[in-house]
């Protein structure tokens, strides 16, 4: 949907309303710097994206940029207004209040909300930026463009849903849990093979029930009732060394050390980490302050890139994840800290039986008073909480101690309790583990759900690989089209869009560079090419969504490009965008000439705005009248102002036309030299035309006679009557209307009447002339 | 919404070559997709009870699962 007219109201550096009448046509808006032409395009953007715009991004703007958006010098009784009418002649109206709310009606059916503002707006600061961009913001910019948004929100979304389904399944603890069962079974039973296990258990139900008959867990049980009788039954020496057995079976230095590394390692994550969370933190806290009520963009304060508020949830989610490293070290330390405990409880629990107080005492008179003091004294669940390294080194002096006593003491008991206190442990070993059956399926299922879901993922990102690479290759046929129009001899070819191998959610740009290929624009090329290869990216963009019929605003796009390249990207626009809408704007009086020279009159309008005077004023249109019909439209009431206009037209348009043919012109003392009138041209036109301008005849080019006759008419009247009217004010109406006629056919001779393009074209660097598209027309270049 | 099913098809037939699992889960994340997953991202809460959800099914379908798996 073209738009039709722009209407400003107080907004930006507009003061009364000021409509730019675009008709759903292509314009080209000239103004100086500062003479409000982003005005409009600002105006775009700002309802494109919902109330903001990305160059008034910044702490002073206002929580709604009320204070770059509201004209500074609004009166009280005047209101911030947006009007834009669509060629359909619905119109959206958006009414800004002081504080930077705005209200919008009208235009549903356009819904130029969903207009994507990369491919609607080009800023001469996008242009380089893109093309330096890095990959992933090539390719999150690119993304909607190529259709597939929703395939890579679904995949995000998964990778996310694939960690939440491994965090809610408690994945790494059960199978740490299950590892350490693993350990202990192959420690007792001298392998971890299950059937084996159960017949040993059977073995075992055998020896101590007398029966095989039950199912593998109730033999446990059986087996665990007769080692508890047959214990009832031992002496107090044979209970004694069963005790001292518990104790001695214990590894806690082992576990003393676990403690400590995940405690060393635990420490080295933490304190960088702490201090970068802390000072997120507080960042975020004066942020989420500001953010009530803010819609689009915001600056993450974490990382500084801008993001929009409902994402922001999900980065500070991302933030999170940075942290699951820590916590899974946190989670270890965890761990290691609960088998401690686990082996000090099994030790005090073996050192408190009656059985094993004659040991104790005796060890106590010994010299262990304090050690065993220590233990009485220990709590274990406390312990849990909270374990320093001051408690380990306790335990390691106090209770390793113990245990070590009890290891000693425990290799003397008779071969009846050392057999039976391994009966038992295996009895419970194997208990364990039947019982983690279920744990292990939970283990599997939740295995295979996170497989699942993660190849689900990867499934989807090579199905959008897939699809977008037959996207990129459209839009690199129409790049390298646009390049070649833009740069035809400059040595750079084969530009590309392509996808990286070494990465999801990339996309670059590469290229042939006199011949070496290159994987970025950014090793190469010079800024103004940057600029071009940006320009000629977001015109195959645009292309793309041609069907649309959606305008296409270039805001001061030529800044780098040299005079040749400026020509060129007239073509481009009528090659490529000759159906579409285009706005240009410029603040290049040269090239803004040179466009309306070029463009076609009948697709194209032509507007200047005024030189910018004060916020009160705004922007202002100019009245000047600068085409030989306006001249002529001057010819009954002011013959004078008439002829003195087609003055200034020639003065110009002969410029424009001299710096292309690379007119010899003599020296001037100083400005004199930016000072030249139409006569110092049309003079040196004249004197070299005669050999130089030609005209394609019946076997060769020859010299084109009424061209140079056209001019000699022209510069004639111009040097009587067009001073006159400069000066005297006495031209009459007829001779005014010559002057226009005469001056008009003068520069129709430098448009060739077949292709209709001026001479300006320099097809091949070796040859010695300029010429029309077609070659009819040639003027031999820089020569005389 | 029938584009989006065609996507969504063919990566779901994929994924289960690559890691079966039951029908129910299947059906369940087909419909995320076509659904809430591809619509916009979520947020941790939301991906928690789908996950939890999904955790479920797995349960609740063992039998299912194995059988898929024997198919593949």
């Amino acid at each position: 949907m073209r738009i039709d007219t722009l209407t400003l109201a107080w907004f930006r550096g507009a003061a009364e309303p000021i409509t730019l009448v675009l008709s759903s046509k292509s314009v080209v808006l000239y103004g100086e710097n500062r003479s409000g032409k982003s005005s409009f395009v600002d105006a775009v953007e700002y309802v494109i994206n919902e109330g903001k715009i990305g160059h008034l991004a910044h702490e002073y703007s206002g929580k709604h940029q009320e204070k770059g958006l509201i004209n500074t010098h609004t009166p009280k009784d005047a209101r911030t207004e947006l009007w834009i009418r669509f060629e359909d002649k619905s119109e959206l109206e958006v009414k800004i209040d002081r504080d930077g709310i705005l209200k919008s009606s009208g235009a549903d059916k356009v819904a130029i909300n969903t207009w994507d503002y990369r491919r609607t707006v080009l800023r001469q600061d996008e242009l380089a930026n893109f093309i330096g961009a890095t990959k992933g913001v090539k390719y999150s910019a690119l993304l909607p463009l190529l259709g597939l948004h929703r395939m890579e929100v679904a995949a995000e979304n998964l990778r996310q849903l694939g960690k939440s389904v491994e965090q809610q399944s408690k994945l790494s603890q059960l199978e740490a849990t299950l590892a350490a069962l693993r350990v202990k079974a192959e420690a007792i039973f001298g392998h971890a093979d299950d059937d084996r296990m159960v017949d040993r258990i059977a073995e075992l139900h055998k020896a101590y029930c007398g029966c095989a008959t039950t199912a593998a867990l109730d033999h446990c049980r059986e087996v665990e009732t007769a080692i508890k009788a047959r214990v009832e039954s031992f002496s107090a020496d044979q209970r004694k060394h069963l005790a001292l057995r518990d104790a001695a079976n214990v590894r806690l230095q082992d576990d003393i050390d676990a403690v400590r590394a995940a405690t060393d390692k635990l420490t080295d994550n933490v304190e960088p980490l702490i201090k970068e969370k802390l000072t997120v933190l507080q960042s975020t806290a004066t942020f989420v302050a500001r953010l009530s009520g803010e819609k689009g963009d915001v600056s993450c304060p974490a990382c500084g890139r801008p993001i929009g508020v409902e994402e922001f949830e999900a980065h500070v989610s991302a933030e999170q994840e940075r942290l699951k490293a820590i916590t899974l070290t946190f989670e270890n330390r965890k761990l290691t800290i609960g088998r401690l405990c686990s082996s000090v409880r099994t030790i005090k629990s073996a050192l408190e039986k009656i059985s094993v107080k004659a040991w104790r005492d005796d060890l106590v008179n010994g010299g262990l008073k304090a050690q065993f003091n220590y233990l009485d004294s220990m709590n274990v669940e406390a312990l849990r909480e909270s374990c320093s390294a001051s408690d380990l080194t306790h335990i390691a002096e106090n209770v390793t101690v113990l245990n070590e006593a009890a290891a000693v003491a425990s290799l003397e008991a008779p071969a009846e309790v050392a057999d039976l206190w391994k009966d038992s442990k295996a009895v419970e070993t194997a208990e364990a583990l039947i019982k983690g059956t279920e744990q292990t399926a939970r283990l599997a299922r939740a295995k295979a759900l996170v497989l699942f879901i993660n190849s689900l993922e990867q499934s989807i990102r090579d199905e959008i690989r897939l699809q977008s690479q037959k996207v990129i290759d459209e839009i690199s046929s129409d790049i390298r089209d646009m390049w070649s129009i833009l740069h035809p001899t400059d040595g750079i070819k084969n530009v590309e869009l392509y996808i990286p191998n070494d990465g999801e959610k990339a996309i670059d740009i590469r290229l042939n560079f006199h011949g070496v290929e290159q994987n970025s624009p950014r090793l190469t090329l010079s800024e103004s090419f940057r600029n071009s290869l940006g320009l000629c990216l977001f015109l195959a963009m645009a292309k793309r969504e041609a069907s649309q019929d959606r305008p296409v605003f270039l805001d001061d796009v030529i800044i780098s490009l040299d005079r040749g390249h400026r020509g060129m990207i007239v073509e481009l626009l009528e090659k490529e965008f000759a159906t579409g809408q285009v706005i240009v704007l410029t603040h290049d009086r040269e090239w803004y000439a040179e466009l309306r020279q070029q463009l076609n009159n009948g697709a194209w309008t032509f507007k200047s705005l005024m030189p910018y005077k004060t916020p009160d004023v705004g922007i202002r249109f100019s009245d000047k009248s600068s085409t030989f019909d306006d001249a002529r439209m001057k010819l009954d009431d002011a013959p004078d102002s008439a002829g003195n206009t087609v003055r200034k037209i020639m003065d110009v348009e002969l410029a424009l036309i001299a710096s292309r043919l690379k007119l010899r012109l003599p020296y001037l003392h100083r400005e004199k030299n930016d000072h030249r009138v139409a006569h110092d041209f049309l003079f040196r036109l004249i004197s070299d035309g005669i050999k130089c301008f030609k005209k394609a005849g019946a076997k060769e080019h020859e010299p084109y006679n009424e061209a140079i006759e056209a001019l000699r008419d022209a510069d004639k009247l111009l040097v009587s009557w067009g001073n006159k009217s400069s000066h005297s004010f006495d031209v009459a109406k007829n001779e005014a209307a010559k002057l226009i006629d005469a001056c008009e056919t003068a520069l129709q001779f430098f448009k060739c009447p077949g292709c209709e393009k001026p001479v300006y074209k320099l097809d091949d660097s070796n040859a010695e002339f300029v010429q029309c598209e077609c070659g009819n027309l040639r003027w031999r270049y820089g020569k005389s | 919404m029938s584009k989006d099913s065609d996507w969504i098809a063919t990566c779901v037939d994929a994924a289960r070559v690559r890691a079966p699992v039951t029908a129910a889960t299947t059906i369940r994340l087909e419909g995320l997709l076509v659904g809430p997953l591809g619509e916009r991202q979520l947020r941790p809460l939301e991906l928690t009870a789908i996950a939890n959800a999904l955790i479920e099914d797995m349960v609740t379908s063992d039998d299912d699962r194995e059988e898929l798996s024997d198919e593949n």
